[in-house]
């Protein structure tokens, strides 16, 4: 058997390097999107490893979480640095969620458009940046240093809404997600 | 030609792999098997063989039910500048289950004010000699074996190396022996800024007297007062920056003098107060916001696609259906339409049926 942090610093790494993949092939994709680096072959590469990527380390970031939360000192939220990791981690979660249900909704006319191209490879790129952004989060709790010390990053500030604000955004979102989800579903059938 | 600069790239990203092996800035404090399970120095193959002398050595005589510390002595370690040290105290050398507490020993207290087996000292090149010790206690009477291992980087190297055994025997406890009973856990943390009130739980003691003092500083002596039968507290200052405070008592009793290992406790900031629901709900609530935002953005565009070409396609039918045939169509002549000739026929052929011969 293995110990929690070890499984914890295993999944770990499945996460960021899969999201670091995913984020050079979306940087590409976006890049693309302006008429640069026009090459059909790198396009067809980015789409699918991009995709593949972001879907294998969201497959990976439930195991992540729950060996993290079981490693970490104590049951409780103790440290303001672990809230931002949570909100971080979920916004990413979301982002690659949106960007994997749209191309497998849309399928490969999703480049097709320049804004629709530009919507899912900056969706795919914030979700790589958020997922990294947490991985630093976690190296500067157990280390006390991460490589984007350089930014000087608020860790130590933390953003909670009223009950009211988060409720609004709960509803709001759940709300546009379904119109949207319904949306895809009639324009598929529309197609087929 | 274009596989010679991506042969440069791909060996140029490689070679920066070097300078990041083995987790150079530690890894924290925690409960680590040896090697950390390859997490901590990666292959355990590419470790060298450090030239640490590594001892360990217990303290007092090992009571079951009662703490006691074992020391660690580290020299012979040199350092270029100052670099992370990491120490593990194991109970055994395969790798897995061999931390003290699988041998049947709990960690009272580490040398950073932790509880773990694994604990990281900020090493230089000023100091030839490390000694840090833990506070365990051991709950059989089962013989077990100690091993220090330790781990550091020099010369863009992983070093790993690990001690002989030291085999500590736990005893039964004598009576009358003046000790703290077997289920007594000290505070090893405490808030910034707040006096803290220890409170000791004993059995056979009659009097107690408490050295406490910061780590490297001047030692005080106070008298810890009797609140009820067995039971003892005295009181420490607040600190007002993050600082470990050691302590231990000398416990008097019928039976001989007994004195504890020194316990710590760590000042640190105050744990954050949140509530957790609310935490996770917001998280959640963000979530499923930048979903609703890119699937609507996707939803947006994808249904302009669509409106442009559905209006291409309505232009064309507006174009075929809307042109007036009789534009493009030849004179009708005189009489009209020919008999058995409709206006469509008429458009396309008719300039032949006036052309041919009537």
């Amino acid at each position: 058997m293995i110990s929690s942090a070890t499984f914890h610093v295993i999944t770990t790494e499945l996460v960021v390097g899969s999201f670091a993949m995913a984020g050079v092939c979306f940087l590409l994709k976006a890049i693309q999107s302006f008429n640069v680096l026009t090459s059909e072959k790198i396009s067809q590469v980015c789409d699918i490893v991009g995709h593949f990527a972001i879907g294998f380390g969201l497959l990976a970031t439930p195991f992540a979480i729950l060996s993290g939360i079981s490693s970490s000192p104590g049951s409780d939220i103790s440290s303001p640095l672990l809230v931002n990791k949570i909100f971080l981690s979920m916004i990413a979660t979301g982002l690659a969620i949106a960007v994997i249900y749209a191309r497998f909704k849309i399928g490969e006319q999703i480049w097709a458009n320049k804004s629709s191209s530009i919507t899912q490879s900056s969706a795919g790129l914030a979700a790589s940046g958020f997922m990294l952004l947490t991985a630093s989060a976690g190296g500067k709790f157990t280390r006390n240093e991460s490589l984007v010390d350089l930014l000087n990053l608020p860790y130590d500030t933390i953003f909670m809404m009223p009950i009211w604000a988060t409720g609004m955004i709960l509803l709001i979102g759940l709300a546009s997600t379904i119109l949207a989800v319904v949306g895809l579903r009639n324009r598929s059938a529309v197609q087929h | 030609m274009k596989r010679i600069p991506m042969l440069i790239i791909v060996v140029t990203l490689l070679s920066f792999s070097s300078f990041s092996v083995a987790n150079p800035g530690g890894v924290g404090d925690g409960d680590f098997d040896m090697q950390c399970g390859g997490a901590c120095h990666g292959d355990s193959s590419q470790n060298q063989s450090s030239p640490a002398l590594l001892e360990l050595a217990l303290d007092n005589t090992a009571y079951v039910g009662l703490p006691v510390s074992i020391t660690a002595t580290v020299s012979g370690v040199q350092f270029s500048s100052s670099d992370a040290l990491g120490l593990f105290l194991l109970t055994d050398t395969t790798g897995h289950s061999d931390l003290p507490e699988d041998a049947g020993w709990t960690i009272i207290s580490d040398q950073n004010g932790g509880d773990n087996n694994y604990v990281e000292l900020e090493a230089s090149s000023l100091n030839t000699e490390y000694i840090i010790s833990w506070t365990l206690k051991p709950t059989s009477i089962e013989s077990t074996n100690f091993y220090l291992s330790i781990h550091h980087g020099g010369e863009n190297a992983p070093f790993f190396g690990i001690s002989s055994a030291l085999s500590v025997t736990p005893q039964v406890v004598p009576e009358n022996l003046p000790r703290l009973t077997s289920d007594y856990a000290p505070k090893i943390t405490r808030d910034l800024g707040e006096n803290t009130t220890i409170k000791i739980s004993t059995l056979d003691v009659d009097e107690m007297s408490i050295e406490w003092r910061l780590v490297d500083g001047d030692t005080v002596i106070i008298t810890a007062s009797n609140t009820a039968e067995g039971m003892w507290q005295f009181e420490l200052p607040a600190a007002l920056q993050p600082s470990i405070i050691e302590w231990r008592a000398t416990l008097s009793g019928d039976g001989p003098d007994q004195t504890t290992p020194w316990f710590r406790i760590a000042a640190q900031e105050p744990a954050l107060e949140v509530d957790q629901t609310m935490v996770y709900l917001q998280a959640l609530a963000l979530s499923l916001f930048f979903v609703g935002l890119v699937l609507n953005l996707h939803n947006k565009f994808s249904t302009e696609i669509d409106s442009v070409g559905i209006e291409e396609v309505d232009q064309t039918a507006f174009v075929t259906q809307s042109e007036p045939v009789t534009e493009e169509a030849p004179p009708l002549p005189e009489g009209g339409l020919p008999d058995g000739w409709t206006m469509e026929q008429w458009k396309w052929y008719g300039h032949e049926y006036l052309e041919g011969p009537q």
